[in-house]
C-alpha cells in the first residue's frame, strides 16, 4: 500500500512544486516505507511513497509511460485479467505491475475502466495530452483521498497531514462539519471534520481542468448492478462461500507473504478457512488479546488457530497500552474517534511488520452488508411493533435485543427500556432509519461545543443534507437495505475503513485487504431478501448456516460480543483521569482551542470521581473518547510532526519540460 | 410533602448535573429521549433518582410516556405518588 500526493496548477517555479511535494511525501512515508519517488511538470507534480507488494522490481511510480502519469496507492485484484484482455486488444505492458493496468485501461476504456477493477483503490492521474488530472476512488472507500484548494492551488494526498507542510497554512476544524462527524460517526457526502478540506467520495471520480471547482462523477453506487431473482436459501449459501471463496483467491495475489487479523468471531473465523484452504500451506495469523477478561475473545481465536495450524502471533493490550499510544494513534486518524478500539489495531499492525509480513486479510463489512449490527435489529423490532403499536406482547422482543446488557434484561428496567423504544416509533421510518438512535444519543455533543461557536442541530437540514447522498432507488428499498447504506456510508467509511483500518494498519506499513468488500459479494447479498440476513434475531443468519460444520461450533454460535477497546477504564482510574487526559482536556486547553465548552468539560470529568467506570454508559465513553480525540488531533494539526525521506530509497525523479 | 416546584427543581438540579446541561437548554414539555438530554441508560438514572432520592415507588406498569414523556410529567407522577403514599419503604419509614 503506498501513499499519494499532487499538487496542480501551482504557480510558481517547477523546482518550487518539487520541493512541495517531497515535504508532502514526506509526511506520508510511514505509508510507504520501501522507496519513494516524484514526477514534476510545469504546474503539476505527483509525489509517491511506495509500499512494495506487486511487481517489486518495476512497478515503481510515479509512473509515466509519455501520456499519461499516475501516482496509485492500492491495488486491482483482477489486473491478471484485464491485462489479458488488454493484451488481445495489442496494448504492450512494460512492467508486471496492477499501476500499468490501470493507466492502459484508462487509455482504452477511458472512464469507463473504473468500474472493470475490483479492488481497493485511490489515484492520481494525469493525463498530459488533454491536460487534466483525474481523481479517484474505490467503490467502499477502503484508500482514502483529500483533495484542498488553496492559494489558487489543488492539493492532494493520501492523508490530510500532507497539508500540514505546506508553508503558512494550518488544518482547522470546521465546528459543523466537525459536530456532524459526532452525530453521525462521519461527515456527509465530500464534507471533512476541516474548513477547506474534502475527501474524494468513494465511488466516484473528479476531473480538474483548472481554477474552476472538478466536474465529479459517480461510477458506482449500493444497489448498482442488476442482479438475478434471488435464488432459493440454499443456493444462495452456496452461492456465498463460492463468492467469499473467489474474493480471498483474488486478494492472496501479491508478491509478498499474506499474513491474516483474527479476531475470534465468524468473520475473520471464516476467512481464516478460506484462507488456509485456497492457499494451501501454513500462514501467518495475527489477533489482539486483552489483560481484562471482560473483552478478551483469545480461547476463540486459539481454537481456529489449532483449527487451521496457522503460525500465530498475539499481542496483549492493557489499559496502560490504550492510554499510552492514544497520543500516536490519533495522529494517524486526523480526526475525532467514538472508541479507543483503533489502538488495538494500531499495535496489531506493528505485529504484523515485526514478523515481516506487509499484506493481512481482514473481516471487515460482513456486519454491514449481512445485517450484523444491533442497528438492524432495532429497526426490525420497530417496525413489527409500530404496526401494531398497542400491543403489550411485541415490545417484550425488547428483552432479546440485548441479552448480554443488564440493564435490558432486567424485568423491572423492561418498562423503561419499552419507553425509551417508544420514543423512536413515530422516527424509525424516516430516511435516516437506524441512525435516528445514533444521533439521538450523540445530540450530548451539541452541550459539549463551545457556545460561541453557534452551532445548532436541526434534525431537518441533516435529513436533507443526507438524503442528497442517496442514490436514486433509495426509496424503494426496505428500511434493513436504506440502514445498510446509511451504515456503510457512516460507521464503516467514517470509522471502520479509515480510522480504524486504513489509519492503523498503515501507520506501521501495513495493507489490510477486504473480502467481504468485494463488490460482486456486496451486490449479490444486497439483492438477497432481508430474511437471510436477518432472520428472527439472528444476525449474519446465512453466514453461519453456510459455514456450519466448516468452522468450529462454539465461533458460530458464540454470542456476539461488539469489537470494543477498554475505553473509560483506560483513562479514567480511580475516579481521577489518567495525565493524558488531564492535559489534553485541561479548563487551559479547552480554553486556547476554543473547540468545547469550559463548564460542560470540567462538569463532565467531575461526573467520573462520583462513579465507578463500571458504571458508565455507552454515551459518556463515546463523549469522553470524542473530546478527548478531538482534542488531540487539534493539536497534532497545529505541532505537525516534522518529516524526511531517506535520499537512498528515492526511485523516480521525473521532471519534464512542458511546452508552455 | 415536596411542592410541584420543589420536585421540579430537584429534578432538574439532577438532570442538568447528571447529563450535563444547563436549565435553560432544554424544553420541560417535550421527551428527554427526543430531545437528545437522555439515553436508555438516562431513563434509568432517572427512575432510580425517584426511588432512592424522593422515595417515590415506579413500578413496571408505571414507565409510560403519560408519566415519563418529559419533566412536567414527571414532576405531576412523582407529586400524584407521594400523594397517594406509593412511597418506598426507606423514605415511609423516615
Amino acid at each position: 500500500m503506498c501513499g499519494i500526493t499532487g499538487i496542480f496548477r501551482f504557480e510558481g517555479n517547477t523546482e518550487d512544486l518539487r520541493t512541495r511535494v517531497i515535504q508532502m511525501t514526506a509526511t506520508l512515508a510511514h505509508r510507504g516505507p520501501d522507496a519513494w519517488g516524484t514526477y514534476a511538470s510545469r504546474d503539476i507534480a505527483l509525489g509517491h511513497a511506495r509500499l512494495s507488494i506487486v511487481d517489486l522490481s518495476m512497478g515503481h511510480q510515479p509512473m509515466d509511460t509519455g501520456e499519461f502519469v499516475i501516482s496509485y496507492n492500492g491495488e486491482v485484484y483482477n489486473y491478471i485479467e484485464l491485462r489479458q484482455e488488454l493484451q488481445q486488444r495489442g496494448i504492450v505492458f512494460a512492467t508486471h505491475s496492477d499501476t500499468e493496468v490501470v493507466i492502459k485501461a484508462y487509455k482504452v476504456w477511458g472512464r469507463n475502466a473504473f468500474e472493470r477493477f475490483n479492488g481497493q483503490f485511490a489515484f492520481i492521474l494525469w493525463d498530459k495530452n488533454n491536460r487534466q488530472l483525474i481523481a479517484a476512488r474505490d467503490r467502499y472507500g477502503v484508500r482514502p483521498l483529500f483533495v484542498m484548494k488553496w492559494k489558487g492551488a489543488w492539493y492532494f494526498a493520501s492523508e490530510m497531514k500532507a497539508f500540514d507542510s505546506l508553508p503558512g497554512f494550518r488544518r482547522e476544524y470546521d465546528i459543523q462539519h466537525l459536530f456532524e462527524h459526532g452525530l453521525l460517526w462521519n461527515t456527509i457526502g465530500s464534507d471533512t471534520v476541516y474548513k477547506g478540506i474534502r475527501t474524494v467520495e468513494p465511488g466516484t471520480y473528479e476531473i480538474y481542468t483548472g481554477a474552476a471547482d472538478p466536474s465529479v462523477h459517480r461510477f458506482y453506487s449500493l444497489g448498482c448492478l442488476p442482479q438475478e431473482p434471488p435464488a432459493s436459501f440454499d443456493e444462495a449459501k452456496e452461492e456465498l462461500r463460492g463468492m467469499l471463496r473467489d474474493a480471498v483467491r483474488l486478494r492472496l495475489r501479491s508478491d509478498v507473504p499474506v499474513g491474516m487479523y483474527l479476531s475470534g468471531g465468524i468473520d475473520s473465523s471464516v476467512l481464516a478457512l478460506l484462507t488456509s484452504q485456497v492457499m494451501g500451506e501454513r500462514f501467518k495469523s495475527f489477533s489482539v488479546t486483552f489483560g481484562d477478561p471482560d473483552f478478551d475473545e483469545s480461547s476463540y481465536q486459539n481454537e481456529m488457530v489449532s483449527f487451521i495450524g496457522s503460525e500465530h502471533h498475539a499481542t496483549r493490550i492493557d489499559y496502560d497500552t490504550v492510554s499510552e499510544n492514544f497520543l500516536e494513534v490519533v495522529r494517524h486518524a486526523e480526526r475525532p474517534l467514538f472508541r479507543t478500539a483503533p489502538v488495538p489495531l494500531f499495535l496489531l499492525s506493528k505485529l504484523v511488520r515485526e514478523n515481516d509480513i506487509k499484506v493481512v486479510i481482514t473481516g471487515e463489512a460482513s456486519d454491514e452488508i449481512l445485517f450484523g449490527y444491533d442497528s438492524y435489529k432495532e429497526l426490525k423490532l420497530l417496525q413489527f411493533w409500530a404496526r401494531s403499536p398497542q400491543s403489550s406482547i411485541r415490545p417484550l422482543l425488547i428483552k432479546r435485543l440485548y441479552p448480554h446488557l443488564r440493564h435490558y434484561s432486567d424485568t423491572k428496567a423492561y418498562g423503561l427500556m419499552k419507553l425509551y423504544y417508544e420514543d423512536f416509533l413515530d422516527t424509525f421510518s424516516n430516511p435516516l432509519a437506524g441512525l435516528n438512535i445514533r444521533i439521538r444519543n450523540n445530540t450530548v455533543l451539541a452541550a459539549a461545543l463551545n457556545k460561541e461557536l453557534g452551532v445548532k442541530f436541526n434534525q431537518d437540514d441533516l435529513i436533507d443534507k443526507v438524503k442528497a447522498t442517496f442514490p436514486a432507488d433509495y426509496e424503494h428499498w426496505t428500511l434493513l437495505q436504506q440502514n445498510q447504506f446509511l451504515e456503510m456510508t457512516t460507521l464503516l467509511d467514517g470509522y471502520l475503513l479509515s480510522s480504524q483500518g486504513d489509519r492503523m494498519a498503515l501507520g506501521h506499513g501495513i495493507e489490510g485487504r477486504f473480502p467481504f468488500l468485494d463488490h460482486r459479494i456486496v451486490e449479490q447479498t444486497f439483492s438477497w431478501p432481508d430474511s437471510y440476513k436477518l432472520s428472527g434475531f439472528s444476525q449474519k443468519h446465512i453466514l453461519r448456516s453456510a459455514f456450519r460444520g466448516l468452522i468450529p461450533a462454539s465461533i458460530i454460535d458464540r454470542p456476539k460480543l461488539p469489537y470494543q477497546a477498554p475505553d473509560l477504564r483506560a483513562f479514567i482510574r480511580n475516579g481521577k483521569p489518567v495525565p493524558l487526559v488531564e492535559q489534553y482536556l485541561s479548563p487551559e486547553m479547552i480554553r486556547e482551542y476554543g473547540v468545547f465548552d469550559e463548564r460542560f468539560t470540567a462538569r463532565f470529568l467531575r461526573r467520573f470521581s462520583e462513579r465507578s467506570s463500571h458504571q458508565v454508559g455507552y454515551r459518556d465513553n463515546m463523549t469522553l473518547v470524542f473530546l478527548l480525540s478531538a482534542q488531540i488531533a487539534l493539536y497534532w494539526a497545529r505541532n505537525p510532526r516534522q518529516t524526511s525521506l531517506d535520499e537512498r530509497k528515492r526511485i523516480v525523479d521525473i521532471t519534464e519540460k512542458s511546452a508552455a | 410533602m415536596l411542592t410541584d416546584k420543589e420536585v421540579e427543581d430537584k429534578l432538574i438540579a439532577f438532570i442538568c448535573h447528571n447529563f450535563m446541561v444547563e436549565p435553560d437548554e432544554f424544553n420541560y414539555e417535550e421527551s428527554l429521549v427526543d430531545q437528545g438530554v437522555i439515553d436508555s441508560i438516562g431513563l434509568v438514572e432517572i427512575s432510580a433518582f425517584m426511588e432512592q432520592e424522593l422515595g417515590i415507588k415506579v413500578a413496571e406498569e408505571d414507565m409510560s410516556r403519560s408519566n415519563f414523556g418529559s419533566v412536567k410529567k414527571m414532576v405531576a407522577f412523582i407529586v400524584r405518588q407521594s400523594a397517594q403514599g406509593n412511597l418506598t419503604n426507606r423514605e415511609s419509614a423516615t
